[in-house]
């Protein structure tokens, strides 16, 4: 389940949500958060950083002008992500 | 403050009261369950707070008296698991592993179960008898959700009690059933996750290799099983307690099931997820939240991008009609102070009077009149920032990028930068490889910022009237294919690696809060006007003075011989020297274009929205407006380059690329211009 969670936000053409992957999974988007906040504690997701990666935007001097200081939540796939995808994919030994 | 029990509810003991050792009822539970309401029902004032042994975390204890039972309460802290990630899930397990309770009671959320099941999942694993409170059913039911406990029951084997502990509803239940476990009548049967034929072979070929090794009084199959998931803890004992040989079997077990961690919390959720579908009714499809019918549009593969498109034709719309007539009173206000300055200084030094009036008010006044323009482009945008639409355009652009071949990632700092391209240089940080970093700091330059969208909305206003708004439209047509045309090109010379999809957790839709986004349009706006007042100010003034030296005629000054000097170019896109020279200065700020212009073609009474016409034949106008949407940006940017590039090279390909490419498509827009008949 976590595989396939993995596989679907792999082979997602640019960003997917919590809502369409429980959907592609026929689970609620309740149980995907979970899922979510697991393969990020297993170290096959990360949580991007949000902002423009310069730290917290209200020590920025730009921040007033700034238009899209992100209100969204993003988990990126990691090393140990894509490795278990290709573990996965190979061909297992006879 | 606890109310008195009835008979047949639980009895709290009082205060000083010294605790009678009883049975021992262990609580466990997430975090947010209403694990403390259900203690503190329980318990009454016979709390005892303390620490646990050689820890931080606070312990709280107390009694409760039931039916000639004092029954000890142990509240575990909260916890989502059993894994010893922090010092609670290390308390609470090793809690019900040494201190065997003779129940459990574990807490879950009847508005979440997905969430505060996989703590049960986990205590199965563990020789204890365990209940299930099923607590806050108020909150499930006021969102419309129904939890049939006893369904739970029959579907988990063991005692399912629903309660709403803050209303003290259901405590007598969960008590009879405390009592039914502790006498033996009630079964308990737990129906456990089946973690499937890999993992329990590798349990099983670990529990073999555990053998007598294992330390009291931890279950052997529970060791073999922490040992998949990884757990440093029972890594470590495990490493003291095995010998070599044994260790080093297991070692290469796990090394080669490194990825099992995956089958077996998927084999838990599995099962979360087969009690849920069988115990909770959900909500109709009628009944879907307003924010999921909105996103089925807003985040829809075709009427999605239509959306996005729609909303950004809708903001220059209400641009024009709402700004426009504003800009022209504030273009006629500047002209009349220009006028008065001159007046004002007709008797002191003639240079006095031109630096005023033409310098100072032409240049920095004619900047000041786009204030309406943007006012009505950051209000907008803050609108949609604060409904919760612009994380979903973002969604929406992201997708487009992906299908264009860039790292998905990018869309987060190139989306930066419509407010200014600075921070979206800076922003390329968050992007792991630095050819994926390389690859969005090239492209940042081609979106265009504010200041560049002030210059392009007040020049297609001056040139094209009510068409502005379709010609800004195609602009952004434009753009967004040389951007997607850039990326194409620099992915396939710089960049052929994986590009990465993510997960976006799309904020809910709310109605807007006016304040927020007038105090983020007021901020944006005090910062272009302090712009205005420094940098803008300092360079009209130094365009006036090229303008005017050394005769004091514009034709025959410094300035129109730079500008001649690229007369050659100019004309193949119909821009005479004066309109080269404010496309340089806009690498100082962008807005200075229209400063410089004010400067440059003063001496007319008219604004500078009524010589431009005179200026710039439509094909012309069209080539200004391509070349400064597509133009070298501002020195802050390029020093945000080659900052981040840390390479003059990569910082003069990118001013380069980014000349020949605005020149290049000013040249081909105003020639096939010209073949419609728009030169004249």
């Amino acid at each position: 389940m976590l595989l396939r969670l993995l596989q679907l936000i792999a082979g997602a053409e640019g960003a997917t949500t919590q809502a369409a992957l429980a959907h592609r999974m026929g689970i609620s988007e309740a149980l995907v958060a979970p899922m979510i906040d697991d393969l990020v504690r297993l170290g096959y997701l990360t949580m991007v950083e949000p902002g423009c990666g310069q730290g917290h935007c209200s020590g920025c001097s730009l921040s007033g002008s700034c238009p899209a200081q992100p209100q969204a939540r993003l988990w990126a796939l990691t090393a140990k992500g894509r490795s278990a995808l290709r573990q996965a994919a190979a061909p297992s030994p006879q | 403050m606890a109310r008195p029990m009835e008979s047949t509810e639980p009895r709290a003991a009082q205060v000083g009261e010294r605790p009678a050792r009883g049975p021992i009822v262990a609580l466990a539970g997430s975090p947010n369950v209403g694990k403390s309401s259900v203690f503190n029902a329980l318990t009454g004032l016979s709390q005892h707070v303390g620490n646990w042994a050689g820890k931080t975390v606070e312990q709280k204890t107390g009694v409760c008296h039931h039916r000639g039972r004092a029954l000890e309460i142990i509240d575990l802290p909260g916890t989502y698991s059993l894994t010893a990630n922090s010092p609670e899930e290390q308390i609470a397990r090793d809690y019900v592993i040494k201190e065997r309770p003779d129940v459990v009671v574990v807490v879950v959320n009847a508005a979440n179960l997905e969430r505060t099941l996989y703590l049960l999942a986990e205590l199965l694993e563990l020789p204890a008898p365990v209940i299930v409170a099923v607590n806050m059913m108020d909150v499930a039911e006021g969102q419309g959700m129904h939890v049939e406990a006893h369904v739970l029951q029959a579907a988990l084997g063991i005692p399912v009690v629903p309660l709403t502990a803050t209303h003290r509803e259901g405590l007598p239940e969960l008590l009879a059933a405390i009592d039914g476990l502790l006498d033996g009548h009630i079964a308990f049967r737990p129906a456990r996750p089946e973690l499937g034929e890999g993992p329990e072979a590798l349990i099983a070929r670990l529990e073999g290799i555990i053998g007598a090794h294992a330390p009291t009084p931890y279950p052997r199959r529970w060791l073999a099983l922490k040992l998949l998931e990884g757990d440093k803890e029972v890594t470590a004992l495990l490493r003291a307690r095995l010998p070599d040989a044994e260790w080093q079997a297991a070692e290469a077990i796990l090394h080669d099931h490194e990825d099992a961690v995956l089958a077996i919390a998927s084999a838990r959720y599995e099962w979360i997820g087969r009690m849920v579908r069988a115990a909770v009714r959900r909500p109709r499809a009628g009944a879907v939240s307003l924010t999921e019918r909105l996103d089925r549009v807003a985040t829809h593969p075709y009427a999605g991008p239509a959306l996005l498109i729609g909303l950004l034709g809708l903001i220059f719309w209400l641009v024009y009609h709402l700004a426009q007539p504003v800009v022209g009173l504030l273009e006629v206000a500047v002209g009349a102070g220009a006028g008065l300055a001159r007046t004002a200084l007709a008797g002191g030094p003639p240079w006095l009077g031109g630096l005023v009036a033409d310098g100072i008010l032409g240049g920095v006044g004619t900047v000041l009149t786009l204030l309406p323009i943007l006012a009505v482009f950051f209000a907008a945008i803050a609108f949609l920032e604060d409904v919760g639409y612009l994380a979903r355009g973002a969604f929406v652009a992201d997708r487009f990028m992906h299908h264009l071949g860039l790292h998905g990632k990018s869309f987060l700092p190139l989306f930066l930068g419509f407010g200014c391209n600075v921070p979206a240089v800076l922003g390329s940080r968050i992007l792991d490889s630095r050819r994926d970093r390389l690859l969005t700091t090239l492209l940042v330059p081609l979106v265009p910022c504010a200041g560049r969208m002030g210059v392009l909305v007040f020049v297609a206003g001056a040139l094209f009237g009510s068409r502005g708004p379709l010609v800004i439209l195609a602009l952004l047509a434009l753009d967004l294919a040389v951007i997607g045309l850039s990326g194409v090109l620099f992915n396939r010379l710089l960049l052929q690696g994986e590009r990465p999809a993510f997960i976006m957790e799309l904020p809910l839709y709310h109605l807007p809060n006016w304040r927020t986004i007038a105090i983020h349009t007021w901020q944006r706006l005090v910062q272009f006007v302090q712009r205005a007042g420094t940098v803008i100010l300092l360079l009209s003034v130094a365009v006036w003075t090229l303008a005017a030296l050394p005769a004091g005629a514009i034709d025959s000054s410094y300035l129109a011989a730079i500008g001649r000097g690229l007369g050659p170019l100019g004309a193949l896109m119909g821009l005479d020297w004066r309109m080269m020279v404010a496309l340089l200065a806009s690498i100082v700020a962008k807005e200075q274009a229209i400063a410089t212009l004010a400067v440059l073609t003063a001496g007319s009474a008219a604004p500078l929205a009524a010589r431009l016409p005179q200026l710039l034949s439509p094909a012309a106008g069209l080539a200004f407006l391509v070349v400064q949407m597509l133009f070298v940006p501002c020195i802050g940017t390029l020093t945000a380059i080659r900052h981040e590039t840390g390479s003059w090279r990569w910082t003069a390909f990118s001013v380069a690329y980014l000349a020949v490419l605005s020149f290049g498509v000013g040249i081909v827009v105003y020639q096939v211009a010209r073949l419609f008949a728009l030169g004249v």
